[in-house]
């Protein structure tokens, strides 16, 4: 496996069980610390019997362990605990990540439709591109999400909504929304999106008025949750962009897919 | 509590009160959709310059809005008409609104006139960018260099604007430079132009560029009974 799954094992909270092999590339001790929140020395990982571990300077000053040999971790998985960690609001997070101007983010994701419509021709056809873009994003957005919110294990679709909701849309987009209407078994629920920069200087003309323009952000839900295991389906019951007077996006969750052992993911 | 939101709804995105701009995303959201923008694009090419062309088209689209935008709102609808002048509304106020910073240098192409080069240590579309070895000189900075060319193009420069890796010595990531040869429309006078147009239809006068000041313009007579009377007109409003 590479290094940007290690947020993903640790989320899993089985990084270190035992018998686990988990291999990474060339890393900074800073980053090695930060997910494994100890140290290797702290660690006890005896280096001598690691070759790989051997610290080298590279020609940077930080020192770099280099783990690209699997390491095994079986007899150490009793030493390490998770410390943990007090999740951290959707503000918060947004406050401390480094932004860009919404403006290119918006113009950006405008050459891309109108990229789209040009090549597909079919508003269907974009509508189904965008969405495969947005579950991409999710696949990969999702580790991301869960290292800088600390968001433990939700209870229930419930609060997985409400963190969407509250944190998810904060921390990437800088928006907030808001979740309603709730089914009676707690498993489809709307989104309503208070501010949406994707359709800033956005009009639809005539011949897109079956485009789903935000779609994107419905893909990147469903690619999220079912990294998490969830399955569900998104789709956008209004858009201002089609004259509605909200932007609602429905999630119902299709299925939970229980994890299975041994975990394949780290291939 | 459906439809209570923040937004207004307007009948035409025209009626919308333009944003000031202080809004913003994350920097990560803009990384996975530009990661996107690229992917999409590579499934799309069987070459690295049809991508590069590609990108350039995309940033093309943006930089064209953006000098819309960025004359509209911060320069009360004036947008500059002179080479220097766009030059420097590009390298500082289109950077800083884009990127949240001026662009680290802006040189003239030592070489040829009519280049001139924008660098940048560390561009923010390359910031999470590596090129694997067997896409060569890709880089992913055409989507900039698309939109340097909007805005020049849709402000009356055209130009070929190209992204370039550079190596820098003792560093690891090399910068990238933004390379900007003006076509040769770009390069003439504005006035000298307009008069140009103005007079095509006098057989009798021909034009000729004023030397010194390079937005006055001599009118001469051709024919050889009003020797050589030059009459300069030069614009009122210099800065125009």
């Amino acid at each position: 496996m590479t290094f940007g799954y290690g947020t993903r094992l640790r989320r899993r909270g089985y990084l270190l069980r035992c018998g686990r092999q988990v291999e990474m590339g060339l890393i900074s001790k800073k980053k090695w610390t930060g997910f494994f929140r100890k140290s290797p020395q702290q660690l006890r990982l005896p280096l001598s019997s690691c070759p790989s571990l051997k610290p080298f300077r590279a020609s940077s000053p930080t020192l770099l362990y280099n783990c690209t040999v699997s390491l095994d971790f079986s007899q150490l998985s009793a030493q390490i605990s998770m410390a943990p960690v007090a999740p951290r609001s959707g503000d918060a997070i947004f406050a401390n990540v480094e932004r860009v101007n919404a403006e290119l983010f918006t113009l950006t994701y405008g050459a891309i439709v109108r990229q789209l419509l040009t090549d597909l021709e079919e508003v269907e056809e974009v509508n189904k591109q965008l969405d495969q873009m947005g579950y991409n994003i999710g696949i990969r957005l999702i580790d991301e999400f869960l290292a800088k919110s600390n968001v433990s294990r939700c209870v229930d679709f419930k609060e997985t909504a409400e963190v969407i909701a509250k944190v998810g849309f904060k921390m990437f987009l800088g928006v907030t929304a808001s979740v309603t209407n709730w089914d009676a078994d707690g498993t489809c629920c709307i989104i309503v999106l208070e501010d949406n920069p994707l359709v800033d200087f956005v009009e639809l003309p005539d011949t897109c008025q079956g485009l789903y323009y935000c779609n994107v952000l419905s893909g990147v839900i469903r690619g999220a949750l079912e990294m998490v295991s969830m399955k569900t389906e998104v789709t956008w019951l209004r858009d201002m962009l089609r004259g509605d007077d909200a932007f609602e996006l429905q999630v119902k969750l299709l299925k939970q897919v229980a994890e299975e052992y041994p975990y394949k993911d780290d291939e | 509590m459906i439809g209570v939101g923040k937004i207004k709804q307007y009948s035409n995105v025209l009626d919308k009160p333009l944003s000031k701009g202080k809004q913003e995303v994350s920097l990560s959201a803009f990384a996975f959709l530009f990661s996107e923008l690229v992917q999409y694009n590579q499934t799309q090419v069987d070459n690295i310059a049809e991508l590069e062309r590609r990108l350039e088209d995309a940033g093309y689209a943006v930089g064209a809005r953006v000098l819309e935008l960025l004359c509209h709102r911060d320069k009360g609808n004036r947008r500059e008409t002179r080479l220097l002048g766009i030059l420097s509304f590009v390298h500082s106020t289109v950077w800083k609104v884009l990127f949240g910073k001026v662009a680290d240098s802006l040189e003239k192409g030592t070489e040829h006139e009519d280049e001139y080069m924008i660098s940048e240590k560390e561009l923010l579309v390359n910031r999470f960018i590596s090129i694997p070895k067997d896409m060569g000189t890709f880089n992913c900075g055409a989507f900039v260099a698309g939109i340097v060319r909007g805005v020049l193009d849709s402000a009356g420069f055209p130009a070929v604007v190209t992204a370039h890796f550079v190596p820098v010595e003792g560093q690891q990531r090399p910068r990238t430079t933004i390379l900007i040869k003006f076509a040769e429309e770009s390069l003439e006078d504005v006035f000298y132009t307009t008069a140009k147009a103005l007079f095509s239809k006098c057989d009798e006068l021909s034009l000729v560029q004023g030397t010194k000041k390079r937005s006055k313009v001599g009118l001469m007579s051709g024919s050889a009974s009003l020797s050589n009377v030059v009459v300069f007109i030069a614009p009122q409003n210099n800065q125009g």
